[in-house]
């Protein structure tokens, strides 16, 4: 609650806040609001201009960009915070386990996710998804794993300075068992940074996502997710532009969100800056 | 709506050129008076040429290329009859097993060399070893033997009865080379070209630009009219499209029906479009559940809003398909009403067929070119009413090609038009075509088309032809769903320029650029 509350305080957290709400909500109760079928097509009303009928215009075979635009919030960005949970899970424990063990553990951990990390993580999940197939799940996999190196470098950094606090020399000296000592004694005490990072991180999720759609290697057609909607949409962007506007600005307005929300809560969880930020 | 209308206002208009476009008589009259001879045409692709040797091509870019440097023996024309070329005239025998083809006198190559019969012969030999691997030899027909009749005659005999053997040596890598460079020095042809062709070779640059001149020795009085070609080489079709905008081009072939509109309208272009026999079908595996019962076929078939489909996927710029490979464009097309949309026909059809609960299919797409996957999206929609749920899945081109082409139940397939209706059957829908993707493998419509191909009678082809065609069109081993005009354009001093439907012919030595250009 506290933090939730200087959360609001802060300019930047209370509107990634709002924002982030806004496409929750959305994600949730999109396609109940929305007032058309997504696939619908009308074919008196192709390359419409937005109007009260269609309040975002129409795409190339007259389905309504609106009711697109809701539906597919729910696969954009719940894959993307999926995506982002996967590599924030995975990434956290392999940081936390490997950070504690040090020594040559450490050692071969990091330089493994070094070598991973030289890797763009854009041609890292195309090369994910050339192994396994194009599909969507396929596509949240690949990028979750991408994701992983930079998590665990994150959470690793913090362990160390965690690891040889009083309360860890404690429970090591009680006897307590690694798995103990990583989820209950270090995990919850580095989860500060990692929650910071992963909030942003979903932004360069939902773009990654998007970018793969667009490439035709993440969801298929006639799906409404935001990337392959643009994608889709460029052949036809001299007759009418909403067709790409519309995802696009979707698409921006999500990752704003995502981004403000994480600068915000950086703040606020920063001991340094505390409170009274 | 106003986008709407506009574009429809443009369509007509765009629609009456293209009327203009396909009645060559009427336009080569009206301005055989005043053809001004010389300047120069830059042409723009989007795919590059790159193999020069004339046997060898496999591109339209490369077509294009050879038939300027390069002759055959018969040309094709646009209402897809052969034409005189190399070959003045020929006659078959009775049963259309040996045709003699008179050749053309005082031809001579670039070198200097004069042609001769023996040159035909040697080149068709060449053509038809199976150690040359020309792309085209299977196209050919079954040419058992090529023998020279004296210095101007040649005699073709042919394995199997073959009425459309001049139609099918004017497939593109069927030109004419020395014979003593074929013997000497065949591979010099990869970089040096010796053709009789209207033009030469002076610059070529891969991935650039080709530059001809105009063959000042060429046999057809007159020709070319143009003092050279340039032929630019762009990476993809936005940046011919751009650069035909910009005035930097004056011929374009092959531009998307999404941007036609737009180049159409650019200042001091003019939009050519010509009806083609080029089509998109939905190939069906017809020896594997469920397609392997025609009921399940015929459903499908109720499912396709023909004409809302060239609507959505050629943007309008194209011709409804009734489940034949064969339209208008070809010379015995035999018209029957066009199916009409009905999903609740494909309902009752799917319950007969003992799917009472509808079927759920995965079709698989190509993304090249990109109205592979729109036309399979509008199916999909078109389709749920009849009670299919079609799951569209896209596949980049290579992979389609390796695993899913010739071996996937159900996906869409695009093929070019074919000269003759005898080769499109022969390279899909016959038991032993070399692509038989829908295993229809139907004995009687092989026997339709066997017999075809050994008639010479017009009126009797003409009704083989038509009974195959409603064979097809009751079995449906494919839905052709619509047919693509072929789309390009010109800038207006561009003259005498006409798209032939096959799409692998472009005659540009008949081209000239008006006078006040």
């Amino acid at each position: 609650m506290k933090t939730l509350r200087a959360l609001l305080r802060n300019p930047q957290g209370a509107a990634g806040l709002a924002l982030c709400s806004l496409v929750m909500l959305t994600a949730i109760l999109g396609p109940a609001i929305a007032p058309n079928d997504p696939e619908a097509f009308h074919f008196g009303a192709r390359f419409a201009a937005p109007s009260a009928e269609f309040p975002f215009g129409t795409d190339w075979y007259g389905r309504d960009l609106f009711s697109r635009i809701l539906v597919g919030a729910r696969s954009t960005v719940l894959l993307a915070l999926l995506a982002t949970v996967i590599g924030t899970a995975l990434g956290a424990i392999i940081g936390v386990v490997s950070g504690y063990l040090g020594g040559m553990v450490d050692e071969a951990i990091m330089r493994v996710t070094d070598a991973v990390m030289a890797i763009p993580s854009l041609l890292f999940a195309l090369m994910i998804l050339a192994a396994l197939g194009s599909s969507a799940l396929n596509a949240v996999l690949a990028i979750g794993i991408a994701f992983t190196p930079g998590m665990a470098r994150i959470s690793r950094s913090v362990t160390l300075q965690v690891r040889s606090l009083d309360y860890v020399s404690a429970a090591k000296a009680r006897g307590e068992s690694l798995r103990w000592i990583v989820l209950a004694e270090i995990l919850p005490n580095t989860i500060a940074p990692v929650i910071v990072e992963g909030t942003i991180r979903v932004a360069f999720a939902i773009m990654t996502l998007a970018t793969l759609s667009f490439l035709g290697l993440g969801a298929q057609p006639p799906a409404p997710e935001w990337g392959l909607m643009i994608a889709e949409a460029r052949d036809h962007l001299f007759r009418s532009p909403w067709p790409v506007v519309a995802p696009g600005a979707a698409i921006a307005i999500v990752a704003i969100g995502f981004n403000l929300l994480g600068d915000g809560l950086r703040d606020v969880l920063n001991p340094r800056t505390g409170d009274h930020a | 709506m106003t986008h709407t209308l506009n574009r429809r206002g443009f369509l007509r208009t765009a629609a009456a050129t293209g009327g203009l476009m396909t009645l060559p008589g009427l336009v080569s009259m009206a301005q055989a008076q005043n053809i001004t001879p010389g300047g120069t045409l830059r042409v723009g692709l989007n795919i590059t040429p790159s193999v020069l040797n004339p046997m060898l091509l496999r591109l339209n870019s490369e077509y294009m290329l050879a038939e300027m440097l390069y002759s055959g023996l018969t040309t094709l024309a646009p209402d897809m009859t052969a034409q005189p070329d190399l070959a003045t005239e020929w006659r078959a025998n009775d049963d259309a097993t040996e045709w003699h083809f008179t050749l053309r006198e005082g031809v001579t190559f670039s070198n200097g060399a004069a042609l001769t019969s023996a040159d035909v012969v040697a080149s068709f030999t060449k053509l038809l070893d199976p150690e040359t691997a020309a792309p085209g030899s299977r196209n050919l027909g079954p040419i058992a033997k090529v023998e020279a009749d004296g210095d101007y005659g040649v005699v073709f005999h042919t394995s199997a009865p073959y009425a459309d053997l001049p139609v099918a040596l004017t497939y593109p890598t069927a030109k004419v080379v020395p014979a003593a460079i074929i013997e000497s020095d065949f591979d010099s042809l990869a970089t040096t070209p010796v053709g009789s062709g209207p033009f030469r070779l002076s610059q070529f640059i891969a991935d650039d630009r080709a530059i001809v001149e105009k063959n000042p020795d060429y046999y057809i009085e007159g020709q070319p009219y143009l003092d050279s070609v340039e032929v630019r080489t762009f990476p993809d079709a936005a940046g011919a499209a751009a650069a035909m905008l910009a005035g930097e081009i004056d011929l374009l072939n092959e531009i998307q029906p999404t941007d036609f509109a737009r180049i159409s309208e650019g200042a001091g272009i003019e939009g050519l479009r010509t009806p083609s026999g080029r089509f998109l079908d939905v190939v069906m595996d017809c020896t594997v559940a469920p397609f392997d019962n025609p009921k399940v076929r015929e459903a499908l078939s109720f499912c396709v809003d023909r004409e809302a489909m060239v609507e959505l996927v050629a943007e309008g710029y194209g011709t409804p398909g009734n489940d034949t490979p064969v339209n208008a464009s070809y010379a015995y097309h035999a018209d029957a009403p066009l199916k009409q949309y009905d999903p609740e026909k494909s309902k009752a059809l799917l319950a007969e067929a003992g799917y009472p609960d509808g079927i759920e299919i995965d079709l698989i797409a190509s993304v090249k070119p990109d109205y592979r996957s729109a036309m399979a999206v509008v199916l999909r929609e078109m389709a749920k009413p009849g009670g299919w749920t079609i799951n569209v899945k896209t596949m980049d081109h290579p992979s389609y090609l390796e695993q899913v082409w010739k071996k996937g139940n159900f996906y869409v397939g695009f093929y070019n038009m074919q000269p003759t209706e005898g080769t499109i059957f022969n390279l899909l829908f016959t038991s032993d075509a070399n692509w038989n993707e829908t295993r229809w493998n139907n004995a009687e419509f092989d026997a339709l088309v066997i017999k075809a191909d050994a008639t010479t009678d017009h009126d009797e082809r003409a009704r083989l032809y038509a009974e195959a065609q409603a064979m097809m069109r009751a079995e449906i081993p494919a839905l052709v769903p619509c047919f693509f005009d072929l789309l390009g354009a010109r800038a207006e001093q561009v003259m005498g320029y006409e798209q032939n439907p096959r799409g692998a012919n472009y005659a540009l030595h008949k081209v000239w650029l008006s006078a006040g250009s």
